[in-house]
C-alpha cells in the first residue's frame, strides 16, 4: 500500500468483457476506490464486515434496550430454577419464548438478555484498550522508526521490556490494588464498574501496544528513507511536521489493519479475564463473567455453556475475518491472495 | 472460628482468629450421618482422602479449618478430650482419665494424663507435653492462625495494648515464670488456672486441636508446620507437602487399648492435594479403581447436584448434613445510612433468603435462619422480629426506610467475597434491596477478604457479608466473639465485629451470661443476646450451610460428626 502510483491500477478489469465491451472507458481509480472494489468483491469480508457492524450496533443499543425493558438482565426469576442444585427446568436451559435462550441457573436471569448487555460491556473494554494500544503504538512507532540512534534503542528496549511482563500474572495480583487507585484518580467507589472498565481497558491497552509499536516502527523505517521524506526534511521541516503529514498518511492502512486484529484479540482477553475473576462487577453482565459461570455447568445445563461460548466465537471470529480481508485488500503482497 | 475448607464449597466460609469466650457444656446437637448399614468392616486397605489444598497448617497450635481439625484429630493428634463418632456424638475423655475436674468455679482445671499413651517414637505422653502446647499459642509472632482462647483466659498478666506478658517458649522466653505460675504439673496431672473462669474448657479441648500436647524437642517453630509428630494411630511417611499431600501409615506406638474412639481400620491414609472440587466430584461420579476408597471434605458444587441425584449409584453414597457454620451480613454501624436503625431494619425486611438459597444451589445447599446459632447448637432460638418473610418483604421495607428519613433511593455499598454462586446470590440480594428503596453497588472481593473488611479502609461500606461457625457448640464462641464491641475494635480496625456492633445493652447481657452457672440456662441467654441483636438490626442471618458429600463404593462406616465441623469423621471409617 506504500506505493500509491503506478502499478496498481494493473487491477485488471476481466479481460473477456473488455474485449467484447469496448465502450467502457478505462477510468483512473484511486486507491481507495480499488481497495472498496476489491473488499466487495471479497464475499467473507463482506459477511464478517456485517456481522462485526451488527455486534457494534447491538453493543450500542443494548443500553437503551434494557431502559426500554425489551432486555431485562439482571430480574431474577427463581421460580424458574427450582432443579436440584438450582438448575433451570425446562427444554435446553429452560428455553421459552419469554426467555430465547433460557435461564441461568441459580437467578433464572434471561441468558439472552444477559449476553446482548455482556457485549456491550466486553466491546466497550476491548475498544478502549484497542485505542489505547493504537494511539500509542503508533506514536512511539513513529518516534522509534524515524529517529535514527539513542532514542530508538531506548523505545525498542521499552518495548522488549513490556513485551516481557507477565502480564496476565500481574492483572490477576495487583487487580484490587490498582482498582482501587484508579478509581480514587477517578474520584468514583472502587466498587463502582467503571473503575474496573477503566483498570482493564488501560492493562489491555497497555500490553498489547508494543505489538502495534513494532509494526509501525518496521513500516517507518523504510518510509524514512523514500524521496518525499527526504525532500521535506532537506526543505527544513520539522520533525512533528514529517511524523504528521510525511510519514502518518501513509500508516493509515497498516493502522487500519492491525487495529481490526487486536480488537478480536482484546475481546477474548477481556473474556479470558472475566473468566480468570478479575472482570466487571455484580450484577453487571460481561461475556467472561458467564462463560466463567457457565464451565460448571457444561455437563447438567449444556444450553447455558453453549450459547455465551457461541457469541464469544462468533465475535471474535467476525473481527479476525474482517482484519483478514482489510489486510488481503489493502496490501495484496501479503496474506492469502 | 472454625472456617470451612477452601474451594469445592459453594460458599465458603470463613474468618480470622476467635477472641472471646466462655460458658457452657454442649453437646445437644445430633449428627446427621447417613452410615451404609456397616457390612463388619476390617481392617486393612488405604483410604483416600483428595482435597482441593493447599494445606493451610498442620501445626496443631494453628490449625484453625474445622475439616483439618477433624482429620487431624481422628488420625494424628490425640487431645486431653474428644468426641465420639456416630449419631449423637458425645465428650469423651481421650489422653485424659476422665473428662478434667473444675473447681474454684470454672477458674482451675485438672487433668490427669493415662497409661500407656505414646508419642510416636515410644516415648510416653507426658504432663510437661500438654504444658508445653499450652505455652506456644503465647508465641504470637510464631504461632500464627490457631486460636487465641488461651491467651484471654490464663491467668497470666497481660500488657498495657492486650497482649500477654507471656511471649511464648521461643527465645528469650520472656514471662515463662508467669505461664510457670498459671500451668502446673504434679506426675501425670496438670493443673490449668484461669482468670475468669472457662467452664467448658473440656470442650474446647476437644473441639479444637490447640490445647493437644506437643513434644518440646520436636519443636522448630515456623519449620514445623507440617512436620506432624504423632500421638495418634496413623504417622507421616516422608513429609507433607502443602500442595501435593502426604502418606500417612500405622503409628506402631499408639495403644488401641487406650483409645475407646479410633478404630483406625484401613492400613493407610493417602491425603491427596491440588484436585479441584469438580474433578473430584467426576471420579466419585464414575467410581472406578482406587476412587472407590475415596472421600473427600470438600462439599459438591451445585452444578454436580443433579448429576449425583441422577445417578442412582451414587445417590446411595450421599450424605446431605447440616454443617455448623452461618452466612450472615452485618450493617455498619459507622456508616452513614447503617447509622439509622429503620434503614437497618428495612434492609433486613427486604433481603430475600430464599433468593440467595436458589443462588447457592437450592435446598440441598443451604436453610435460611433469622438466628446467629446455628440451628444445630443448643443456643439456637427461633425469632422474626421484623415479621418478614423469608423471601423478604420489599414493599413493607420502603414503607420503614421511608421513616428512616433518608433521601430515597438509599445509597449503599455491599461488600462480600466473591466466589461463581455468591456473585449471583449477591445479584439477587441486590434486586430485592433495591425494590425497597435502596440503590446498593456491589462490592466483590477475590482475596484476602477478612484481612480486608476489618481494616479501617473499609469502615465506610454499608454492609459485609461473613460467615461464622461455633468453635465447640456454644452460643459463647458465637456471640461475644462476633458482636463484642469491646474485645473486637480497636483502631486498627473492626476485628471481627466487622460492622462495628458495640451496644451497651447487648454488652451488659453478654458479661451477664458468662456468669450463669447453668448450662442449660446459660445457651438460653446467648439465644436471647442473639434474638436481641437481630432486634436492633446489629445482622441479617441468612442461612445455614449444608454440606453434600459422595464417597466411594468400597468405603464402609462413612460418618459425618455434627460436633466437629459436619465433614466425614475417620473414627470408625473402613476400605475392607
Amino acid at each position: 500500500m506504500s506505493a500509491p502510483a503506478a502499478p496498481e491500477t494493473l487491477e485488471p478489469p476481466a479481460p473477456a468483457t473488455a474485449a467484447t465491451d469496448g465502450a467502457v472507458a478505462i477510468k483512473g481509480r484511486s486507491p481507495w476506490e480499488i481497495v472498496r472494489a476489491r473488499l466487495t468483491r471479497d464475499k467473507i469480508t463482506m459477511t464478517a464486515l456485517v456481522f462485526s457492524m451488527l455486534f457494534v450496533l447491538i453493543a450500542i443499543l443494548s443500553p437503551l434496550m434494557v431502559k426500554l425493558g425489551w432486555l431485562k438482565p439482571d430480574q431474577t426469576n427463581t421460580e424458574l430454577v427450582q432443579g436440584l442444585g438450582s438448575l433451570p427446568e425446562g427444554f435446553a436451559g429452560g428455553m421459552s419464548l419469554q426467555h430465547w435462550l433460557g435461564v441461568e441457573p441459580g437467578t433464572g436471569r434471561d441468558l439472552f438478555s444477559r449476553i446482548i448487555t455482556g457485549i456491550t460491556t466486553s466491546l466497550t473494554v476491548a475498544l478502549i484498550a484497542t485505542l489505547i494500544s493504537v494511539l500509542l503504538g503508533t506514536t512511539l512507532g513513529i518516534i522509534s522508526g524515524f529517529s535514527k540512534g539513542r532514542l530508538d534503542w531506548f523505545i525498542s528496549r521499552f518495548l522488549d521490556l513490556v513485551l516481557s511482563f507477565p502480564s496476565t500474572l500481574m492483572l490477576l495480583s495487583l487487580g484490587p490494588v490498582l482498582v482501587s487507585r484508579i478509581a480514587a484518580i477517578m474520584g468514583i467507589s472502587s466498587a463502582d464498574n467503571k473503575a474496573k472498565i477503566a483498570f482493564m481497558a488501560l492493562v489491555l491497552g497497555f500490553f498489547g501496544f508494543p505489538f502495534f509499536a513494532r509494526i509501525i516502527r518496521g513500516q517507518v523505517l523504510s518510509l524514512r528513507e523514500r524521496e518525499f521524506v527526504e525532500a521535506a526534511r532537506s526543505l527544513g521541516a520539522r520533525s512533528g511536521r514529517i511524523y504528521g503529514k510525511e510519514l502518518l498518511p501513509h500508516l493509515w492502512a497498516p493502522i487500519l489493519v492491525y487495529t481490526t486484529l487486536i480488537l478480536p484479540a482484546n475481546i477474548a482477553a477481556e473474556a479470558a479475564l472475566g473468566f480468570l475473576g478479575v472482570g466487571i462487577n455484580p450484577p453487571t453482565a460481561s461475556l467472561g463473567a458467564i462463560l466463567n459461570d457457565s464451565v460448571a455447568y457444561a455437563i447438567p445445563d449444556p444450553a447455558y455453556f453453549i450459547f455465551p461460548g457461541l457469541t464469544v466465537f462468533f465475535i471474535v471470529l467476525s473481527f479476525n475475518l474482517l482484519g483478514d480481508g482489510l489486510r488481503d485488500a489493502l496490501d495484496p503482497k501479503s496474506g492469502r491472495s | 472460628m472454625m472456617r470451612t475448607k477452601k474451594g469445592a464449597i459453594g460458599v465458603a466460609l470463613g474468618a480470622v482468629v476467635a477472641l472471646a469466650a466462655a460458658a457452657c457444656s454442649g453437646g445437644g446437637s445430633t449428627a446427621t450421618s447417613s452410615s451404609s448399614a456397616a457390612p463388619a468392616a476390617a481392617k486393612g486397605g488405604t483410604l483416600y482422602m483428595v482435597n482441593l489444598g493447599p494445606q493451610e497448617h498442620w501445626d496443631p497450635q494453628r490449625v484453625y479449618i474445622g475439616a483439618d481439625i477433624e482429620f487431624a484429630s481422628r488420625v494424628m493428634y490425640r487431645t486431653l478430650t474428644t468426641y465420639t463418632a456416630g449419631k449423637d456424638p458425645k465428650l469423651v475423655p481421650d489422653l485424659a482419665t476422665d473428662l478434667g475436674t473444675m473447681s474454684d468455679g470454672g477458674k482451675t482445671w485438672k487433668f490427669t494424663l493415662k497409661d500407656g499413651v505414646k508419642w510416636e517414637d515410644g516415648q510416653d505422653i507426658k504432663c510437661e507435653d500438654v504444658k508445653y502446647g499450652l505455652s506456644r499459642t503465647f508465641a504470637q509472632d510464631v504461632i500464627t492462625g490457631g486460636p487465641n482462647y488461651i491467651i484471654m483466659f490464663l491467668d497470666v498478666p497481660t500488657a498495657a495494648d492486650g497482649s500477654s506478658e507471656y511471649k511464648g517458649p521461643y527465645g528469650a522466653k520472656v514471662g515463662q515464670a508467669l505461664f510457670d505460675k498459671a500451668v502446673t504439673c504434679e506426675g501425670k496431672t496438670i493443673t490449668i488456672k484461669f482468670k475468669t473462669p472457662w467452664t467448658d474448657f473440656n470442650n474446647a479441648t476437644a473441639g479444637l486441636l490447640a490445647y493437644a500436647p506437643y513434644r518440646a524437642d520436636q519443636d522448630k517453630g515456623e519449620a514445623s508446620d507440617y512436620a506432624i509428630f504423632s500421638s495418634g494411630p496413623y504417622k507421616l511417611e516422608g513429609t507433607f507437602d502443602k500442595d501435593k499431600g502426604g502418606k500417612f501409615v500405622r503409628n506402631a506406638n499408639w495403644d488401641e487399648k487406650t483409645d475407646t474412639v479410633r478404630k483406625a481400620y484401613p492400613d493407610v491414609i493417602q491425603y491427596d492435594l491440588g484436585v479441584q472440587g469438580d474433578t473430584i466430584y467426576e471420579r466419585l461420579l464414575a467410581d472406578s479403581g482406587n476412587d472407590k476408597f475415596m472421600v473427600t471434605q470438600g462439599s459438591a458444587p451445585p452444578a454436580k447436584l443433579a448429576q449425583i441425584a441422577a445417578d442412582p449409584n451414587a445417590a446411595k453414597r450421599t450424605a446431605n448434613p447440616t454443617s455448623p457454620y452461618t452466612d450472615y451480613i452485618q450493617p455498619n454501624m459507622k456508616s452513614a445510612v447503617f447509622s439509622n436503625e429503620k434503614a437497618r431494619q428495612a434492609f433486613a425486611m427486604a433481603t430475600n433468603k430464599d433468593a440467595y438459597i436458589t443462588a447457592l444451589g437450592g435446598p440441598q445447599v443451604a436453610v435460611a435462619t433469622n438466628a446467629m446459632c446455628n440451628k444445630e447448637v443448643k443456643c439456637y432460638q427461633e425469632s422474626n422480629p421484623f415479621g418478614a418473610p423469608t423471601k423478604g418483604d420489599p414493599e413493607a421495607a420502603k414503607k420503614v426506610l421511608t421513616e428512616s428519613g433518608l433521601p430515597m433511593p438509599v445509597k449503599i455499598t455491599v461488600v462480600y467475597r466473591s466466589r461463581p454462586t455468591s456473585d449471583k446470590a449477591f445479584s439477587s440480594l441486590k434486586e430485592s434491596w433495591d425494590k425497597a428503596g435502596f440503590e446498593t453497588t456491589l462490592e466483590p472481593l477475590t482475596a484476602k477478604y477478612y484481612a480486608t473488611i476489618q481494616g479501617p479502609a473499609y469502615a465506610t461500606k454499608d454492609a459485609f457479608w461473613a460467615g461464622w461457625g461455633a468453635d465447640w457448640p456454644s452460643g459463647s464462641t458465637v456471640i461475644p466473639s462476633l458482636f463484642d464491641g469491646r474485645v473486637n475494635i480497636s483502631a486498627g480496625g473492626s476485628g471481627q465485629d466487622y460492622g462495628y456492633f458495640n451496644d451497651p445493652e447487648v454488652n451488659a447481657a453478654i458479661d451477664k451470661a458468662y456468669t450463669i452457672t447453668d448450662a442449660d440456662a446459660r445457651e438460653k441467654a446467648w439465644g436471647e443476646i442473639d434474638a436481641m441483636i437481630v432486634k436492633k438490626g446489629g445482622v441479617v442471618p441468612l442461612i445455614n450451610q449444608k454440606f453434600t458429600f459422595v464417597y466411594g463404593s468400597g468405603v464402609k462406616n462413612f460418618e459425618v460428626n455434627s460436633l466437629m465441623g459436619g465433614y466425614v469423621d475417620l473414627a470408625n471409617i473402613a476400605v475392607k
